[in-house]
């Protein structure tokens, strides 16, 4: 009775670590073939509008809308600070979008700085903006037009001391000015024509 | 005194002396019983020398194992199973050797239980083998191939706005720029989200306004 109860037990042991080596090496290959998946993808083209650019526009969208109630208000600090945090917004990487908003957000940012009386930290966001800026765009235009006023605004602060040398240094800051509104008026002509002649 | 003699030759104490007839008559039997070991029996034995052969034969037998050659052994291992197989199935089976009988199992059915389960583990070690080299050496499948994305029209890129804008005009006051740049901003949205739109819910088979429009509203 012992000796085939003995046999059994081995021939089911037997079948079981089989079974489970099979099981083993089948398991293996179509974890792997999952892992492959499919052989052909169509990718969607990075280029095209997704839904990430649509959230960073939306935001730039409403901080503009709720700076121009805050200046509409005459708060203009708020308004201020609203406008600076569509300088934060995470745009897709790449996307044209991203520079064009921005920059237009620098002019704003610039304007309202200016006329807070903070002349010097408009100056550097203009700067900043034209320095990071990859190709030339009328809101790269728009911020030279920026940057003249700005620098029209340090003229004046400069006549209005009265001082003599601070004469000097205003004419040198209105030439300035001039080549920052020329640069801007060249930008879009280029610009206008270089439409033209693609339409 | 010899053994040939009808007188009874006196029996000597067990302490005594072997005197020379009785270590001759010894010597005599013990040659005898070599010759039988041998294999080679003398023709004629005395009735008492045979019975004293006997006895020794008996004796050897008993203390020295009988070893046997393997066809021996095995003709002898089949004729006591013959005989308990004969035994079991009543006397007639072994006319039919192919009848199976009850409670006996056929040698080679016991080499073959023993052996299942190593042919049975061999068996599926083999294909577990089989399915691992074929997942090592079949060709590697090529990679993913990335089709082409299909073309997809200007308006529904991400792309500058400069078109859609148009040149600036220098605000004359904060207020007007103000106002500007909200009308830019939500004219940048409006054309995107249209171009969103309709590559998303429509599917890019559908045409896009005329120039003029600035898209639906946000």
């Amino acid at each position: 009775m012992t000796r085939p109860t003995r046999q059994m037990s081995r021939l089911i042991l037997a079948a079981l670590v089989g079974g489970v080596l099979v099981a083993l090496g089948f398991a293996c290959s179509g974890e792997s073939d999952r892992r492959e998946g499919s052989v052909t993808r169509i990718t969607a083209p990075e280029d095209a509008i997704d839904e990430s650019l649509m959230i960073a526009l939306s935001q730039a969208k409403n901080f503009h809308h709720k700076a121009r109630v805050y200046m509409s208000d005459g708060q203009l600090p708020l308004a201020t600070t609203t406008v600076r945090q569509i300088l934060a917004i995470p745009f897709p990487a790449g996307a044209p979008e991203a520079e064009d908003v921005q920059l237009d957000a620098r002019a704003m940012l610039a304007k309202l700085l200016v006329a807070q009386g903070q002349v010097d930290a408009a100056m550097s966001i203009v700067d900043e903006g034209l320095a990071a800026a990859t190709r030339e765009s009328f809101f790269v235009a728009n911020l030279y037009t920026v940057k003249g006023e700005v620098l029209q605004a340090q003229a004046e602060l400069l006549v209005s001391t009265g001082q003599p040398a601070d004469g000097d240094r205003a004419r040198e800051v209105r030439k300035q000015a001039i080549v920052a509104f020329d640069k801007s008026i060249a930008i879009n002509e280029a610009l206008q024509k270089q439409i033209l002649e693609g339409k | 005194m010899t053994r040939d003699d009808d007188t009874p030759s006196p029996m000597p104490a067990p302490d005594d002396v072997a005197d020379a007839a009785e270590k001759a008559r010894a010597r005599a039997f013990g040659d005898l019983i070599d010759k039988v070991v041998a294999g080679r029996p003398p023709a004629a034995v005395p009735a008492d020398e045979r019975a004293l052969l006997e006895v020794a034969t008996v004796i050897r037998a008993a203390t020295r194992p009988v070893e046997l050659g393997a066809a021996r052994t095995r003709s002898v291992v089949e004729a006591a199973l013959a005989t308990a197989i004969e035994r079991k199935g009543g006397g007639s089976r072994l006319t039919d050797p192919s009848l199976p009988v009850a409670g006996v199992v056929p040698l080679a059915r016991v080499r073959a239980r023993r052996l299942a389960p190593w042919f049975i583990a061999g068996v599926t070690s083999a294909v577990a083998a089989a399915a691992v080299l074929v997942l090592v050496l079949r060709p590697a499948p090529s990679r993913d191939v990335e089709a082409a994305p299909p073309p997809v029209a200007t308006h529904l890129r991400s792309r500058p706005a400069d078109a859609l804008i148009g040149v600036i005009a220098r605000a004359p006051s904060l207020d007007v720029a103000g106002g500007a740049t909200v009308s830019r901003i939500d004219t940048i949205y409006a054309d995107r989200l249209a171009g969103f739109r309709e590559r998303t819910l429509s599917g890019a088979t559908r045409r896009r306004g005329s120039p003029g429009t600035k898209g639906g509203g946000p």
